[in-house]
């Protein structure tokens, strides 16, 4: 049984429900939150996500089949276009990073990016292909787990990147029957033999190869994957005592379902999959205390309903232990925490010409590629290595390399959409600090900001530490002077100017320091 | 006896009571030869070919050349093309910079590396190469970092110190090494450029709570406190360092650029470690009908060259002497190409080892390729990759060989890749012994023998693989005299099919292909 959590429910709770299942909420965001009580907060979060725009091309006329302002969803590719591939490509880049942006209400963002981690695809097949591929994992994320598994396997991205498509019968390809187990379903448990991984063998990766071959996707045509029934190994398939020595008939186009059945008759896949999950929106240690007081009841609620993902996700989101005060503020944030942890908390300002935007987040896809993190490049089919690379797990974002880019990226912000889209601000600070409880305290304003920015409360030397970037060596009172001055004169460009610059300075002071790192 | 280390500065000042409480016998002469010199200074760099490279498209055995243009029929090199290494080995055409390596002698080529029981998943296989791990064994250190370890106890705790003021290890691209992940932090530093250094603030610390927010907020400050303390020394050996060289222009080549820069600069990094991906060719290696190019044939170019360049310029600088250079994959691939003119996930690959210092030429045979190659066949490990760190360890580091065996593994087979460079070092290791295997009947019905010669007694292993590197048996651990013997293999309990045999007498192996009717 996974203990509910039952205390109280004020910004401290619902900045971290909010900061592990939706990007960078700003105050507004948590206000809406306390305002709407927990209950509300859950109902809202696990809500209908608004239905994601279909990427268009923005600046793009070289194809007939679409122009600008048009989608190119559904519509045929004609490679023979110059860089008609990387303009459909990066509206698909931009609509993950507008997504984070946009919706501020649901999990689903945050869900979405979880199953592009567990079904990787990267860097294979069509955009069309991929779109909807990204269109299946939205359409499920928080749906029936087994049936997922079902469209994934003989969707044509993954029978592209995983080399479904190669898998014939005279000649069966183990990649995808091998990831199927290995990551994605049941997972690899240790070795108890020559080829035995506890929860299946080498020998269930033959057979499953086997039953899986005849599907084939077209690399360059849009439509779904085809099943050749020529191509299919219609063989019986004997499996290891690790599923019961189970057969798998011959059963055609149908087979792959009956294989999917199969694995998950198995209660081992209900804890992969929370495993995954609790490492996701938690923490990574699963020491058998978790396993058996957060995996154990969190994968029964899951096998209770059917694989359906949404009622063990939410008891986990929903626990006692979740909202533990010592199990706050443990992850290391990713590049796209990170990034709108600023960016979103910040309220930055976007262009609101669309192919001014479009253009904006095209250039912090390249950054956050940069520092480790873009859709579609994900460096291996296990996932950005921070959700399964033990021992280092959320630390691998975390290198003297990575750190000082990901500053330099938050000091980009402001240039990069004034090159977009000149004249738009885009960081406004001194907006955040009016909309504070008591701006014109120094000491207060600092602490409230620190509740927005940090999981956990500064202690009073890192406060002051805060205080002298703001007015170094002066009394707490002269803050107040120099802000209520600014109040009497909003308008004086240059009172404005001095404290914004006051303010900018305390900003970055604040997301410096190792804590920001965390959430 | 804990030896002292060859890294620490102060191993050199405790020195004379040292040897003076043990008699030299009792020391490994490569371990003496280095404290004696003073020689701390080693380096070794290590590039992972990430994804599985595939070692038969790379050093082409041309004694089985027709066998393996027929498993491969869509994608083998044509035989006209390949550069001439050795009589029996054909390079890659795009691999001229190794080909020139071997011919100045700064190549050892080891062939059929591998470990028993292969396991064809890159991350398990990674983890393995990393951790320097039996197949079933988890560890969550790395093999440098478990040597780091012993020798700088408590680490990161107070460091860098005035005795080792530098990073131990430094990887250039984001990511650090899990080579080097020590018990409790990583040994390596993550680099991408060296003007993304130092400058961090922690701001003001408070006590980190013991929850898991302490464990990773401790991660975070300490990667900050380091970056900044080891900032400084990195870009002053960079700026102060040399590099006399054209590199091309690839990131790997200016990765090993800046490695001979901070090098030559003074730096005193033990272990670089840079990774070039993309090895992972399960379709595409080449291009169709045009076998010599395509994505394989790009990053061999690229690395080869890259590496050609880098110990020119090593020679150049006048330190090469000082640095090795070895690279690893975490599997060959399979023998058999796929319909998708790529290679699978096999066994066994050869490793590269560069250097002044090296014993140059071929380590090992040429893998060997049957005529009804199994669709699953991999290559045939002939060594074991930690017997190959673990020789680096003992003959680059002057580790004993007791705590290599601790290090890595029990089964340590100390293999000749390292000479004691432009020394009089009396090295005291074993010569390695002549021997001729044989295998007969082959194919055989239910049993066959091993007839084996050997010119000095020996510990003599014979083990038995399947054809996707899997132990199926082990006949015999033991010591046989110089000469002639004759060992029976019973192979009632083998399924048909084509087997392995590994006989390993002292440092000498032979594995040998059998086909059980």
């Amino acid at each position: 049984m996974l203990q509910p959590y039952t205390g109280p429910w004020n910004f401290e709770q619902a900045a971290h429900l909010l900061r592990r299942t939706t990007f960078g909420p700003n105050k507004a965001r948590i206000q809406q939150a306390l305002d709407e009580g927990m209950e509300g907060t859950f109902q809202t979060l696990f809500s209908a996500p608004p239905p994601r725009d279909l990427p268009v091309y923005y600046d793009f006329d070289l194809d007939p089949q679409a122009g600008i302002g048009e989608t190119w969803v559904g519509k045929p590719i004609d490679d023979t276009i110059p860089d008609i591939y990387f303009a459909r490509y990066k509206t698909v880049f931009n609509g993950w990073l507008r997504g984070m942006r946009q919706d501020n209400q649901t999990i689903t963002e945050r869900l979405t990016l979880f199953w592009h981690n567990h079904f990787v695809i990267s860097e294979s097949g069509t955009p069309n292909m991929n779109w909807k591929y990204f269109s299946l994992l939205r359409e499920f994320a928080l749906g029936n787990f087994r049936e997922m598994t079902k469209r994934v396997t003989i969707d044509q991205s993954m029978l592209i990147y995983l080399n479904g498509t190669l898998n014939f019968k005279d000649e069966p390809n183990e990649n995808y029957a091998r990831e199927l187990l290995e990551l994605f379903t049941i997972g690899k448990g240790p070795l108890a033999g020559p080829g035995d991984y506890t929860h299946y063998t080498e020998q269930d990766v033959a057979a499953i190869a086997r039953a899986l071959t005849g599907w084939f996707a077209w690399v360059q045509v849009p439509q779904p994957a085809q099943f050749w029934i020529w191509n299919h190994d219609t063989g019986t398939k004997q499996l290891s005592h690790r599923f019961d020595n189970q057969v798998i008939q011959n059963a055609g186009a149908d087979e792959y379902k009956n294989v999917i059945d199969i694995i998950f008759e198995k209660e081992e896949v209900s804890r992969h999959i929370c495993r995954r999950l609790y490492t996701w929106f938690v923490y990574y240690d699963l020491n058998p205390t978790i396993e058996a007081e957060v995996i154990e009841p969190m994968a029964q609620i899951l096998r209770d309903n059917d694989y359906n993902i949404q009622p063990a996700l939410e008891a986990l989101l929903r626990s006692q232990h979740f909202f533990d005060a010592s199990m706050q503020g443990c992850m290391i944030k990713n590049v796209f925490e990170y990034f709108f942890s600023v960016f979103n908390t910040w309220n930055v300002s976007i262009p609101e010409d669309f192919a001014e935007e479009q253009m904006m987040w095209l250039i912090f896809h390249f950054d956050m590629q940069e520092l480790g993190m873009s859709v579609m490049s994900i460096p291996s089919v296990a996932g950005w290595r921070a959700y399964h690379q033990a021992p280092v797990f959320y630390r691998d974002w975390i290198t003297s390399a990575s750190v000082a880019l990901r500053t330099e990226l938050i000091t980009k912000i402001n240039g990069i959409i004034n090159y977009v889209s000149p004249g738009t601000v885009g960081i406004d600070l001194l907006q955040i600090v009016e909309s504070m409880e008591n701006p014109a305290d120094v000491n207060s304003l600092i602490e409230e900001l620190g509740g927005l920015f940090y999981p956990r409360a500064m202690t009073l030397p890192q406060r002051d530490y805060f205080k002298e970037s703001l007015i170094p060596g002066l009394p707490d009172f002269e803050w107040t002077v120099e802000y209520e001055e600014y109040l009497a004169n909003p308008n004086n460009q240059m009172v404005r100017q001095t404290i914004e610059l006051k303010i900018l300075g305390l900003f970055f002071a604040m997301i410096t320091v190792p804590e920001f790192q965390m959430m | 006896m804990k030896r002292r280390s060859f890294l620490k500065k102060s191993s050199l000042v405790t020195l004379p009571t040292f040897l003076g409480g043990y008699e030299l016998a009792a020391l490994s002469s490569s371990n003496l030869f280095n404290m004696v010199n003073g020689d701390d200074d080693k380096v070794l760099v290590l590039i992972d070919m990430n994804g599985g490279n595939d070692g038969l498209a790379s050093f082409v055995p041309l004694d089985y050349f027709d066998n393996l243009a027929n498993a491969r029929p869509n994608l083998y090199l044509p035989q006209n093309q390949l550069l001439t290494m050795t009589d029996t080995i054909g390079l890659h055409p795009e691999m001229e910079g190794v080909n020139n390596l071997y011919d100045n002698g700064n190549l050892t080529l080891v062939q059929g590396v591998a470990y028993p029981d292969q396991n064809r998943s890159h991350f398990r296989s990674a983890d393995i190469w990393n951790t320097g791990v039996k197949a079933d064994e988890f560890k969550s250190t790395g093999w440098m970092g478990r040597y780091f370890d012993d020798e700088f106890p408590g680490y990161p705790g107070g460091y860098p110190t005035d005795d080792c003021p530098d990073p131990f290890a430094l990887t250039l691209g984001k990511s650090v090494s899990g080579t080097c992940q020590g018990a409790n932090s990583n040994f390596s530093l993550a680099i991408l450029d060296v003007e993304y250094l130092g400058g961090l603030t922690t701001g003001v610390e408070a006590p980190l709570p013991n929850d898991c927010y302490g464990a990773e907020l401790g991660y975070v400050v300490d990667t900050f406190k380091k970056s900044n303390a080891y900032a400084e020394r990195i870009v002053n050996a960079v700026d102060s360092g040399n590099s006399i060289v054209d590199y091309p222009d690839t990131s790997i080549a200016q990765r090993l650029k800046t490695i001979a820069q901070m090098i030559s600069g003074g730096l005193q990094t033990k272990v670089f470690v840079i990774r070039q991906g993309g090895y992972d060719t399960h379709a595409d290696q080449i291009v169709e009908g045009n076998p010599t190019v395509g994505l394989h044939a790009e990053l061999l170019k690229e690395l080869s060259d890259a590496i050609f360049a880098f110990q020119e310029d090593l020679k150049a600088l006048n330190i090469d002497q000082r640095v090795l250079g070895m690279t690893f994959s975490e599997f060959g691939r399979k023998i058999i190409s796929n319909a998708g003119l790529g290679t699978d996930h096999g066994t066994a690959a050869p490793m590269m080892i560069f250097g002044s210092c090296i014993n140059a030429g071929v380590i090992g045979s040429n893998p060997e390729i049957g005529t009804n190659v199994d669709i699953d066949e991999g290559v045939a490990m002939q060594y074991d990759f930690k017997s190959v760190y673990g020789s680096v360890m003992m003959d680059w580091f002057g580790v004993s060989e007791a705590d290599v065996r601790n290090y890595l593994f029990e089964d340590f087979q100390h293999i000749p890749i390292i000479n004691a460079c432009n020394t009089t070092s009396t090295n005291n290791f074993d010569p390695v012994p002549n021997i001729t295997v044989n295998s007969f009947p082959n194919p055989f019905n239910n049993q066959f023998t091993v007839e084996l010669t050997t010119d000095r007694s020996e510990t003599v292993r014979i083990d038995v693989a399947d054809v996707v590197g899997k132990m199926v048996k082990s006949i015999t651990n033991r010591s046989l005299n110089r000469g002639q013997h004759q060992i029976p293999v019973s192979g009632h309990d083998l399924n048909p099919g084509i087997y392995f045999v590994r006989v390993q007498v002292g440092k000498a192996v032979k594995t040998i292909r059998m086909v059980k009717k």
